[in-house]
């Protein structure tokens, strides 16, 4: 009120310990931490799983799990009460009201039972903030305030009738609308898209501009960067660097805090050329067909349907390894019909990386598991080795199994769960018969060796090793066969990013060593330009933009493409600008991928006067 | 029940990079650590050394009785626990009740055993198959498996053993048919569970086939739910059997069997309450016992993919 920067929180010496096991042995989460706090400002937790970050903060709001247990310290709030020692009555007024907190995933922190007006109106009347005629109209004014379209409508909507994107609009709605001191988020975006990542962010932004205070947990340090001042970097429970946001990323002075920085992977540390992408504006072409679901009712466009581009561009015919031709594939789920991929036309040559990209639903990983033979195509044909897979006799097939290898995102849950790590590398080849069980268990040994794990621990089992290790792995069993193909699904997006790192790293020798043919999917811009040779951009099943790397991160040319670039949030440089409108799809059965430059195809719709005659 | 909660609460926290020193390769080293994880409840640890010892007493029953069970010896009608050398008495008809009691241990043991491990191959079989394959296959035998859960248990047990006569091949197959009708659910349900886990598709991406998949990687690992339904299972086909007993479609008299024991002293618990009390304490102990251990096996499993 008074003081022009008043002091909101001083954690003193935090320490936090839980009692793990039978045995109750003790872990010490969080060792002795302090840090301040000032009105208004923002502060980054950044650090990375199991760094005690988010048990830290949660200790604060009295949020400890069960076997946890505060166990020093004070966190002095507006200089006076300590969050840790008062009254669970007193800590309850301050809960929720003057502060509070968003969490990462809105589907699990929102009451499905519940709609949001009950879930945005009742910690109003617990506080006795207003009566309930007020309580609903600010809920309204907070919803419509946090972008939520036709707030008095959605008002009376349950969690799960709204979008994910909205979801986590409602949730900090909830946060917002008892106008709290301080706002703890955390990892208020990990589980979202990069575009509404940076929506959501923006946000946030928003509310910190008003003056909340705000406490940031994050494992993603260009989210740190966006929003925060100040940063407190943490590592196996303690602090390790505690700065303000500037001076960290030009000048961290702990070992742990350049690691992590030297770790994080950045759309244009390989190119290293300025962007000039986005010279026309980049929103501005979309709006020009209005209404975003019109597939349904698109008559002109059945003409051609999966035909066209089927060749795409064969500049060497003779080194495609894979090739699909106009693929589709479409669910039946009860709910209606969902076009996971359409008229997909891919080539991959021998010894190059095709990276796939794209957000949650685009259809990228239906693609994979098109391609590794796990589901049949609705229309359309994959060709390995010219030869279509549909015609194959079950020998064939299995042959193509045999070079053809994949790594999935879950490590831990690809891995036999019940069988040893030796005996999951040698798995593949006790399958296709290949050598005898001692030339199997000597392979698997030189092969776990090569990825970087200790052969010595092969007798262990996939869930005593870190999820790095487990990812080793996995990739071990990949290449026991000895592939030609490698289809690597979002390998790296449930790993830390010193860890993500060292698997980019391994991938990249394994590539080089043994001159694989990979698809790389992954929605992370940075990873798939780091590891790439060509880039496919997929959205809503559709392929809007393939280019070589280079070109299509220097030279974006679909809206999409040049939003998703837009909305990466780097660390070493400043986001560019942003449009929050999402661009009208282009794509439909009346589009085509058209090449504007060698090797450069981008989706355009055809006959641009597309007028769909109102039936 | 607390381990599972707080591991997941710190789910921040990194597995430590050897947590469980489980030792010995292959599958061994699984079971081994779900026995040391058994043997942390000490309540089932002593269950099961109980069972284990009635096992045994089972077996041995020729050298542990007293007398011979079918003995009758009506001049020593009804005799008070401890006297002339009958430790826990005679019966009505003067028959030694410990050694009946041991005899008729053998009885229920084996109907437990045989009818539940008969039931749990057949449940694995129908199950397996139908979580797996799917489709047709699938509807044929859930349907089958629906229509045979429409019967009530012991209609197949007045018609077995008006086929087949008072026997306990009879009762066996009574009890096996009404009990795997849930069991092929369970397994149905475990195999549908683990058909969409990560590490399938992987096998599956791998190149493994049908029956590899579904013996090797499936079965095992739904193993767990399993074994702890037959654990309780067995405790409830012991006591089947004394309920088929006691409406007499259980064993053929004479043959020992807590069941008719228990329906002859329902009707001197006024004269000699030892005959009912006898194998009423025992019956009760027998499926605490097993439930006990039945509690413990689901325990060990609780934890099973996460390091303890």
């Amino acid at each position: 009120m008074s003081a022009e920067r008043e002091r909101l929180l001083e954690v003193r010496d935090l320490q936090v310990r839980f009692k793990m096991g039978k045995k109750q042995t003790e872990l010490v989460a969080v060792n002795n931490i302090s840090y301040d706090l000032h009105a208004g400002e923002a502060l980054a937790i950044v650090g990375e799983s199991g760094s005690g970050k988010s048990v830290g903060v949660r200790a604060l709001l009295g949020l400890t799990a069960e076997n946890g247990k505060v166990t020093n310290g004070t966190a002095l709030y507006k200089g006076e009460q300590n969050l840790l020692t008062m009254s669970q009555g007193r800590l309850n007024r301050l809960r929720g009201k003057d502060i509070a907190m968003v969490f990462q995933d809105a589907m699990q922190s929102l009451n499905p039972t519940l709609t949001l007006e009950t879930q945005l109106i009742e910690h109003q009347i617990w506080h006795r903030l207003c009566d309930h005629t007020t309580a609903r109209k600010r809920a309204i004014e907070m919803l419509g305030k946090m972008g939520i379209p036709k707030p008095e409508q959605r008002i009376h909507a349950y969690p799960f009738e709204l979008s994910g994107g909205l979801r986590q609009r409602a949730m900090i709605a909830m946060a917002m609308v008892t106008n709290p001191v301080l706002l703890i988020a955390d990892e208020p975006t990990t589980a979202v898209d990069v575009t509404l990542q940076r929506q959501i962010l923006d946000l946030l932004a928003d509310i910190k501009a008003e003056g909340t205070a705000m406490i940031m947990i994050t494992h993603d340090l260009g989210v740190a960067r966006d929003l925060c001042d100040r940063v407190e970097v943490m590592n196996n429970g303690e602090i390790v660097e505690s700065t303000d946001m500037t001076n960290f990323l030009s000048n961290a002075q702990h070992p742990y805090s350049q690691k992590l920085l030297a770790a994080t992977v950045e759309v244009g540390d390989v190119v290293d050329e300025p962007d000039n992408g986005d010279v026309k504006a980049s929103g501005e072409d979309g709006p020009s067909d209005e209404a975003p679901v019109q597939s349904g009712s698109v008559q002109s466009g059945s003409v051609q349907n999966g035909s066209g581009e089927g060749g795409s561009t064969a500049p060497e015919p003779a080194d495609v390894v894979l090739k699909a031709v106009s693929v589709s594939k479409t669910f039946h789920p009860k709910s209606g019909v969902v076009h996971a991929v359409r008229d997909v036309s891919l080539d991959l040559h021998r010894g190059e990386t095709i990276g796939l990209v794209g957000e949650s639903g685009s259809g990228k990983s239906t693609l994979a598991r098109i391609f590794l033979d796990l589901i049949p195509v609705t229309d359309g044909v994959v060709e390995f080795g010219g030869k279509d897979l549909v015609q194959m006799k079950p020998a064939e097939r299995q042959d193509l199994r045999h070079d053809m290898q994949a790594v999935f995102q879950n490590a831990t849950g690809s891995l036999l769960p019940h069988y040893t790590v030796l005996d999951n590398v040698i798995e593949p080849l006790n399958i296709h018969h290949v050598g005898d069980p001692a030339s199997r268990k000597a392979r698997a040994k030189e092969l776990l060796t090569k990825v970087g794990v200790d052969p010595k621990r092969g007798h262990q089992y996939p869930r005593q090793f870190s999820g790095g290790q487990q990812q080793r792995i996995a990739t071990a069993r990949a290449l026991a066969l000895d592939p030609e193909i490698l289809v690597c699904d979002e390998p790296t997006s449930a790993l830390d990013v010193s860890v993500q790192a060292q698997i980019l790293d391994l991938f990249a020798d394994l590539r080089s060593e043994l001159g694989l043919t990979c698809l790389f999917i992954s929605h992370n811009l940075a990873v798939i330009e780091k590891v790439s040779d060509r880039v496919a951009v997929m959205r809503h099943g559709w392929i809007v933009e393939l280019a070589p790397t280079k070109e299509l991160f220097n030279n974006p040319q679909h809206p999409y493409t040049r939003q998703l670039l837009n909305a990466v949030l780097p660390v070493r440089r400043d986001p560019q600008q942003f449009d929050n409108a999402v661009p009208e799809p282009t794509e439909d059965e009346n589009s085509e991928l058209v090449e504007i430059a060698p090797g450069h195809l981008v989706r355009q719709s055809i006959g641009a006067a597309t007028e769909v005659p109102a039936a | 029940m607390t381990t599972p909660e707080m591991e997941a609460t710190i789910d921040d926290n990194p597995v430590p990079e050897s947590v469980a020193e489980a030792p010995g390769g292959g599958q061994q080293g699984q079971w081994r650590l779900i026995w040391r994880r058994f043997t942390m409840n000490k309540l089932a640890l002593v269950s099961l050394v109980f069972i284990v010892l009635l096992i045994l007493a089972a077996i041995l029953a020729p050298l542990i009785a007293t007398h011979d069970p079918l003995y009758l010896d009506v001049s020593k009608s009804l005799l008070r626990p401890g006297h002339e050398n009958h430790l826990l008495g005679t019966d009505v008809l003067g028959r030694d009740v410990f050694s009946r009691l041991i005899f008729g241990l053998r009885t229920a043991l084996i109907v437990g055993f045989v009818a539940e491990l008969a039931a749990l191959a057949f449940a694995i079989l129908i199950g397996l198959v139908a979580g797996y394959v799917g489709g047709r296959p699938e509807q044929l035998l859930m349907g089958f498996t629906d229509v045979m859960y429409a019967f009530p248990g012991y209609l197949f047990a007045v018609i077995l053993v008006t086929v087949m006569g008072r026997s306990v091949l009879a009762v066996i197959l009574a009890i096996a048919i009404a009990s795997w009708v849930g069991q092929a659910r369970l397994v149905r349900a475990q195999t549908l569970t683990l058909k969409g886990r990560d590490f399938i598709e992987a096998a599956q991406a791998m190149g493994a086939k049908g029956p590899r998949v579904a013996l090797r990687y499936i079965l095992p690992n739904a193993m767990g739910p399993i074994l702890v339904a037959t654990s309780f299972g067995i405790p409830g086909a012991i006591a089947t059997e004394a309920g088929l007993s006691l409406l007499g479609l259980g064993v053929q008299p004479p043959t020992p069997s807590w069941g008719s024991m228990l329906t002859e002293g329902i009707a001197y618990t006024q004269v000699a309450p030892h005959l009912m009390l006898a194998p009423a304490i025992l019956f009760a102990l027998t499926l605490l016992a097993f439930n006990w251990v039945g509690d413990g096996i689901r325990e060990a499993f609780d934890t099973t993919g996460r390091a303890q």
